[in-house]
C-alpha cells in the first residue's frame, strides 16, 4: 500500500469547495489547508501506478484544482 | 509508543503536507528511518529534499520546507527511491567482447580504458581522445574531468550536454551582459506582476516553479500571465494570453513588442541612456545607436509580425502593453523552445532587449530568468568550465591571459593548456565520425538517444576505429549498448558532491547509503583513471570536498566569487547563491545592483552596474527576423518539434524505472490537429511514420488542438520511439547548440 501526503493547489477560494468533494471519497483524508487555495491530504493507493492515476484524475476530473503536489510518498511494505 | 509502518507513513505523510502548507505541526518521525538533506535528481530547478533511508535502502523523499521548493515536490522527486534499487542498475563493470558486454573487474575494465587513452594519444596526439560530460553531474566529477583533460591530457576536447539545453542561453547572458548566468532569483516570481513565458512548458518541464508562478498569480493584483508558444500547452491553462506562432517566427514577434514599447512611449530613457549600449552582428558590433535601434524597429509593426508569425496583431500589442506598463514588474522566463534553435542567442538577445529598454530589470520582480533542464548544468559545466570554450569560472581558453592564470592556479608548467577551442558536442560526435577522435568517455548522459539526428552519431559511435567509454549507473541504456567499456557508476543518494540550479543555487548533496553492487562514485572512477595515465598529482584528491576546497581559490576575485561557501556552510543551509565572497556574506539575489551584488562598489553612482562589460552597459542587439534552418516545403509540408511530458525526464533512463511513471506516457505519440489527421485520413491511436530529411520514425497518433495545424508534436522520452531520428544537427552559430526545436517532417499513415 502506497500512503503519499499531497498538496492541492486551487483557484483562488476554491479550497472549502474542493476539500467538500475530497472528504467523500474512501481514499482521501484531508488533514488542513490554508482556507483559500491549498489542501493537505493524506492518500492511500493500492500502489504507485493508481497513486497516479489518482493523481491526473484529480487534475482531469476536477477543474477547480490547478495542480496535484505530492509532499511525501511511502510504502508500507518493509524495504527489500 | 509503538507504531505500525503503515501508521508512521501517514503521520508522515500527513505532517509534510501540512509543513509544506507553512502549518506548525511537528514532522513526527518513529526514528526507524534517517533523514539526509540532499537535492533533487531531476530538472534545474533544484528542489531540496530529504532522503529517508532504513536499513541502507532508500525509502523514501520528503520535500524540504526551508528550501526555496517550500517542501514541494513533484511526482518524479518523489518517486527517486524507485531508481536507486531499479532492476537495470548495473552493478559491475562491463567489457566488449566481440558482440557481447561481458561482466569484468574493475582492474580489467580500468586498466582497458587507460590504456586505450594512452595509445590514442601516443599514436594520434591528444586531441584523439576526448571527454563527453553531463550536467546531471556533481561539480566535482565535472571539474576532476576538466582537469584531468584540459591540464593532464592536455586537450580541450571536453564538452557537454548542456551544450544541448542552455549553450543559447549562456551565448545570450554574454553577448547581453559580458557575464554569464541569471542575474534574478526564484524570489522575483512572488513580486512579478507579468510573466512572459517563451518557449518554456513550465507546468510540465519545471512544475515547482510553475507552481510558484500559480501562487504569485493568485495573490498578486492583476497578476498576467503570457505565454508564447506554438502549442496550447498545460503552461498555457493559466494564460491571461497565450501567443500561438508559426514555429522560428518569434524573433518577429519580439521585435514587435519592442516597437510597441517605444511607440507607446513604455520604454524607460533614462535606463536606456544610463544602462544600454546597442549593437548588430558579433562581439565587436557595438557600434549602434538608439536612433538605429529605433529605425529598425520600425520595420516591425505588429501588423508585420502577424504576418510573419501567424500570430495575431492584437495580441502582440497587448503583451507589449501588459509588459511595459508603467509601474508594474515583469519577469521573463524561458527554456528549450528559445535556446534550441538555430538562432538561439538572438531569440536570448530579444529577450534581454525588452527588460533593457523598459529598465525592468534589477528590481524584485523584474528580470530575464533563463530556466535549466538539469540540475548540475548550470553549477558544474557552465560555472565549472567543463565546455570545449572554456576554463573554470568565467576563463575562456582562446585567452592567453586566463589559461596562464589556470596554470599557475593548477601548478602546472606555462604552456601546458592547450590554446586552441576543442570541439562543441556536435563537433566532437562528427570528428569521431570522421575518424578524428578515436576514444571516447561519456559520463553520466546518453548521447545515443539525445544528440539530434540521433542515427547518425550512433553510427559514428559504433565504427570500428572508435573506443567508447560509457559511465552510466544504468543498463543498458541507447549509449551503453554501443560502448566498449561500461563502467558503474554510483547514483544521486549514493555519492556526495555540489549541484548548482538555474538561480545560481549552491546545494550540497550528502550521501545517504553505499553505492549498488560495485558501483563508484564518477568523482572516484576519474581519479582511478588519473592515476593509471600517470596524473595522480592532478586530481589529489581523498574526497570531492578537498576537490571543493581547490575549487574555491578558483572563484576567488572572479565573478563568481563563493569562496565564502565552505562544506560546512553548505552542509548547514539549505542553499546559497553566488557571489558570496566571505563566509558572512550572506549570498546575492540579485547580480549587478548596489547593495546587493558584492561585486559592485558600494559607492557606485548609479544602482545598477553591468560590471560585465567595460563601458558597464548592457547591450540591446538588434536581430532581425531569420527563419529555421529548415522550413516546411512541399515534400516536407509539417512543422515536427519535440518537448517534455512531466512523468518523465531527459531519455527516461530513471523515470522509466519507476512503475507509476512508465505506466504514464512513456511512449512517445505523435501529436497532430485533428483537421491535419481528418486530411490525411488518420484516426486517434492510428500507426502514423514521420519522416524527415535523415531519417523515420513510426508513432501512434494522438490527435489534439493543442497543437497548431500543420505542427506535430512528439515527446523526447522514449528510448524505444526515439524523436531525435528525425531532428536536424544543424547548430547556432555562436553557442553551437542543435536546433532540436524545429524542422520539416511528412506525415502518413503507417
Amino acid at each position: 500500500m502506497i500512503v503519499a501526503g499531497i498538496v492541492i493547489e486551487t483557484v483562488p477560494g476554491a479550497a472549502a469547495r474542493v476539500s467538500a468533494r475530497l472528504v467523500t471519497r474512501d481514499d482521501v483524508e484531508v488533514t488542513g489547508g490554508d482556507g483559500d487555495s491549498r489542501v493537505a491530504i493524506v492518500c492511500e493507493a493500492a500502489d504507485g501506478v493508481a497513486l497516479e492515476e489518482f493523481a491526473e484524475g484529480l487534475v482531469a476530473e476536477d477543474e477547480e484544482i490547478l495542480g496535484v503536489y505530492p509532499t511525501f510518498v511511502g510504502d508500507d511494505q518493509d524495504p527489500a | 509508543m509503538s507504531m505500525s509502518r503503515r501508521e508512521f507513513l501517514k503521520t508522515a505523510a500527513a505532517a509534510s503536507a501540512l509543513s509544506a502548507l507553512g502549518s506548525s505541526r511537528a514532522f513526527a518521525a518513529d526514528g526507524a528511518a534517517q533523514w539526509t538533506k540532499t537535492v533533487c535528481r531531476y530538472c534545474g530547478t533544484g528542489c531540496g529534499l530529504y532522503v529517508g533511508t532504513q536499513g541502507g535502502k532508500v525509502v523514501g523523499v520528503r520535500g524540504d520546507k526551508d528550501n526555496h521548493n517550500r517542501g514541494l515536490l513533484c511526482l518524479k522527486g518523489f518517486l527517486l527511491p524507485q531508481i536507486m534499487s531499479a532492476p537495470d542498475r548495473l552493478l559491475h563493470p562491463l567489457v566488449r567482447k566481440g558482440d557481447k558486454l561481458v561482466r569484468a573487474s574493475w582492474d580489467e575494465a580500468m586498466g582497458l580504458v587507460a590504456d586505450r587513452f594512452r595509445e590514442s594519444i601516443e599514436k594520434f596526439g591528444p586531441d584523439s581522445v576526448a571527454f563527453y560530460g553531463s550536467g546531471q553531474a556533481l561539480t566535482e566529477e565535472s571539474y576532476a574531468a576538466n582537469k584531468l583533460f584540459k591540464a593532464g591530457l592536455r586537450t580541450n576536447n571536453i564538452d557537454g550536454n548542456p551544450r544541448l539545453c542552455m549553450a543559447g542561453a549562456v551565448a545570450g547572458y554574454l553577448t547581453t551582459y559580458g557575464k554569464d548566468e541569471p542575474m534574478g532569483c526564484y524570489e522575483d516570481v512572488d513580486h512579478a506582476d507579468v510573466f512572459v513565458l517563451t518557449g518554456s512548458n513550465t507546468a510540465e518541464a519545471h512544475p515547482i516553479i510553475f507552481q510558484r508562478i500559480v501562487r504569485r498569480k493568485e495573490s498578486g493584483r492583476n497578476v498576467k500571465v503570457v505565454v508564447l508558444d506554438p502549442r496550447r500547452t498545460p503552461t498555457a491553462r493559466i494564460a491571461d494570453l497565450h501567443i500561438t506562432f508559426t514555429p522560428g517566427t518569434d524573433l518577429a514577434i519580439m521585435n514587435a513588442m519592442a516597437h510597441v514599447l517605444f511607440a507607446e512611449g513604455l520604454v524607460d530613457r533614462d535606463f536606456i541612456q544610463t544602462h544600454v549600449a546597442f549593437g548588430e552582428g558579433g562581439p565587436d558590433g557595438v557600434n549602434k545607436t538608439l536612433a538605429d535601434y529605433e529605425k529598425f524597429l520600425a520595420d516591425y509593426t505588429p501588423a508585420r509580425a502577424a504576418e510573419l508569425s501567424g500570430a495575431r496583431a492584437e495580441d502582440i500589442v497587448t503583451a507589449a502593453r501588459w509588459f511595459g506598463e508603467k509601474g508594474r514588474t515583469a519577469m521573463s522566463m524561458w527554456c528549450m523552445g528559445v535556446n534550441q534553435r538555430s538562432k538561439g542567442v538572438w531569440a536570448n538577445n530579444l529577450i534581454h532587449n525588452l527588460h533593457l529598454v523598459t529598465g525592468k530589470i534589477g528590481v524584485p520582480g523584474s528580470t530575464p530568468f533563463s530556466l535549466t533542464g538539469q540540475p548540475n548544468a548550470c553549477g558544474g559545466v557552465r560555472d565549472g568550465g567543463a565546455l570545449s570554450h572554456l576554463l573554470p569560472y568565467g576563463r575562456l581558453v582562446a585567452n592567453e591571459k586566463h589559461r596562464a592564470e589556470m596554470e599557475k592556479l593548477w601548478n602546472v608548467p606555462a604552456g601546458t593548456l592547450a590554446p586552441k577551442p576543442g570541439f562543441a558536442t556536435i563537433d566532437m560526435f562528427r570528428a569521431v565520425e570522421e575518424g578524428r577522435i578515436k576514444t571516447l568517455y561519456v559520463m553520466c548522459t546518453n548521447p545515443g538517444q539525445s544528440l539530434p539526428n540521433v542515427d547518425r552519431y550512433r553510427k559514428a559511435m559504433q565504427k570500428q576505429d572508435a573506443f567508447l567509454v560509457v559511465s552510466e549507473a544504468f543498463h543498458p541504456t541507447r549509449t551503453s549498448e554501443l560502448a566498449d567499456v561500461v563502467l558503474p557508476a554510483a547514483l544521486w543518494a549514493e555519492k556526495e558532491g555540489v549541484y548548482g540550479c538555474a538561480e545560481r543555487r549552491y546545494q550540497l548533496l550528502e550521501a545517504a547509503v553505499k553505492p549498488a553492487g560495485e558501483a563508484r562514485p564518477d568523482f572516484d572512477i576519474l581519479c582511478d583513471l588519473a592515476r593509471r595515465l600517470g596524473h595522480e598529482k592532478l586530481l589529489p584528491f581523498r574526497t570531492p570536498a578537498d576537490a571543493w576546497d581547490e575549487i574555491l581559490t578558483l572563484t576567488k576575485g572572479t565573478a563568481y566569487d563563493f569562496t565564502g561557501m565552505s562544506r560546512q556552510r553548505l552542509k548547514e543551509s539549505h542553499g546559497l547563491l553566488w557571489p558570496m565572497p566571505s563566509p558572512t556574506h550572506p549570498g546575492t539575489k540579485r547580480r549587478y545592483v548596489r547593495g546587493e551584488d558584492p561585486i559592485v562598489p558600494a559607492d557606485a553612482p548609479q544602482r545598477i552596474v553591468f560590471y560585465g562589460r567595460p563601458d558597464n552597459k548592457a547591450v540591446v542587439w538588434l536581430r532581425p527576423q531569420k527563419p529555421a534552418e529548415e522550413v516546411v516545403d512541399a515534400e516536407y509540408p509539417f512543422w515536427y518539434t519535440t518537448g517534455r511530458a512531466i512523468e518523465h525526464w531527459h531519455t527516461a533512463t530513471m523515470t522509466r524505472n519507476c512503475k507509476e511513471l512508465r505506466h504514464a506516457n512513456l511512449e512517445s505519440m505523435a501529436e497532430l490537429h485533428p483537421q491535419d489527421a481528418a486530411k490525411l485520413g488518420i484516426r486517434d491511436g492510428d500507426r502514423v511514420r514521420l519522416a524527415s530529411r535523415r531519417a523515420t520514425e513510426t508513432f501512434r497518433a494522438r490527435l489534439t488542438d493543442s497543437t497548431r495545424q500543420g505542427l506535430v508534436y512528439v515527446h523526447m522520452h522514449d528510448p524505444d520511439h526515439m524523436c531525435n531520428r528525425l531532428t536536424i544537427d544543424a547548430v547556432d552559430p555562436v553557442s553551437r547548440q542543435p536546433e532540436y526545436k524545429i524542422c520539416a517532417v511528412k506525415v502518413e499513415k503507417a
